[in-house]
């Protein structure tokens, strides 16, 4: 049940491509920081985006470490398909 | 003024600026975190300035601006709320001035007496009588000059509400020496050959009149007269038969003739008495405790 709250909360923060994606960035820290995940945030360099890292275990070479972007595509105003 | 950011939006606003982050305030309004986002990034872009700076160390941090705007919405919520609090006030205490018009037919019987027990009761309610037509019972609650008619389920028209008591049957009234006085009941028929005395007021004459049309019966108006006090002398008098729903409690006549009250008989339904409205009027806790009294006091 957690998961499924997780992932409605998740794709509910309005991330479109011109807004800010912090609160969003926030979000998955509090998520990760609860599950013992380091998260270190690396700043996009206008100030209102930025990606996030997940890394678990130790810091040696085979350990985890996670990566994924949160940009959404606007479905309004483009040509593409 | 055009506003379009909501209080909804300022309650979240004050509450991260309060907890310091989206998560924490989440939790306190028992809201999802996207709603708040959401809802902050509408007001930030309806004022057209930010708010908080999104710095992870921090939390959430107000901005200059965000300080003395989230201490302006601080106050429109304490005002806010001073609203619903005078709100409630105003509609749930049973208090305040309560407009009554009754119509003019029967008011002298009823009114006095429900007004004595209701305002013993309810002392802070303070009730203004009027006396008035059906017709003007409608208008007076449509110009809210008054708050409740109290009245007969004649012609209400769709826009106002009816709330009924208690149903009346019919009785007529007769001097002790009239030919027909010493019946159990009375039909229209028995009544036809008689000379009648017709309250001559608007949409209660037509219900009289309803009587003997449903009969094909034509009454032989002997008198007219638009005071109730005046039909009940000229029928003790043997000026002729009159039609009444409300029997005094004594059965005086008010020049202190004695007179008498015998059953209609009619396949008309028997007349409904009950409060008149204005929609809405009854949210008013006077309003609504007085309809109950009524129903307590009249009803059967």
């Amino acid at each position: 049940m957690k998961t499924l709250e997780n992932l409605d909360n998740l794709i509910a923060f309005d991330t479109v491509s011109h807004k800010s994606s912090l609160d969003l960035i926030a979000y998955i820290e509090d998520l990760l920081e609860a599950s013992a995940f380091r998260a270190p945030r690396l700043p996009a360099p206008y100030g209102t985006k930025a990606r996030l890292n997940a890394e678990n275990g130790p810091e040696v070479d085979g350990g985890q470490l996670l990566s994924a972007y949160t940009d959404v595509v606007p479905v309004g105003g483009q040509i593409c398909t | 003024m055009q506003t379009r950011f909501t209080l909804r939006q300022l309650e979240y606003c004050t509450c991260v600026a309060q907890t310091g982050s989206i998560a924490a305030a989440s939790r306190l309004l028992n809201v999802s975190s996207p709603s708040i986002s959401t809802a902050l990034s509408q007001l930030e872009d309806e004022l057209g300035t930010a708010l908080f700076i999104r710095q992870r160390a921090q939390g959430l941090a107000l901005t200059e601006a965000g300080r003395t705007l989230a201490a302006q919405a601080n106050k429109i919520l304490a005002e806010a709320t001073e609203l619903t609090r005078l709100a409630g006030t105003v509609s749930d205490a049973v208090q305040g001035p309560l407009r009554l018009g009754c119509l003019v037919t029967f008011a002298q019987i009823v009114v006095p007496d429900l007004r004595r027990s209701f305002e013993t009761a309810y002392p802070s309610v303070a009730i203004s009588q009027t006396e008035l037509t059906q017709p003007d019972i409608f208008a007076g609650l449509r110009r809210a000059e008054i708050d409740l008619g109290l009245s007969y389920a004649i012609d209400v028209p769709k826009d106002l509400d009816f709330h009924p008591i208690k149903t009346l049957p019919p009785f007529v009234m007769l001097a002790p020496d009239h030919a027909l006085a010493d019946r159990k009941s009375l039909t229209i028929e028995d009544l036809a050959p008689h000379e009648m005395v017709l309250l001559d007021l608007p949409l209660s004459s037509d219900y009289f009149r309803a009587f003997f049309d449903a009969a094909t019966v034509t009454p032989r108006i002997a008198e007219r007269t638009k005071d109730m006090a005046v039909a009940r002398s000229l029928a003790a008098n043997g000026f002729g038969y009159s039609i009444v729903n409300f029997r005094p409690i004594g059965t005086l006549a008010p020049d202190g003739k004695p007179l008498v009250f015998i059953p209609l008989m009619s396949d008309l339904p028997p007349i409904e008495v009950g409060i008149l409205s204005a929609k809405g009027t009854m949210k008013r806790r006077a309003c609504a405790t007085f309809l109950e009294h009524c129903i307590r006091e009249m009803g059967s």
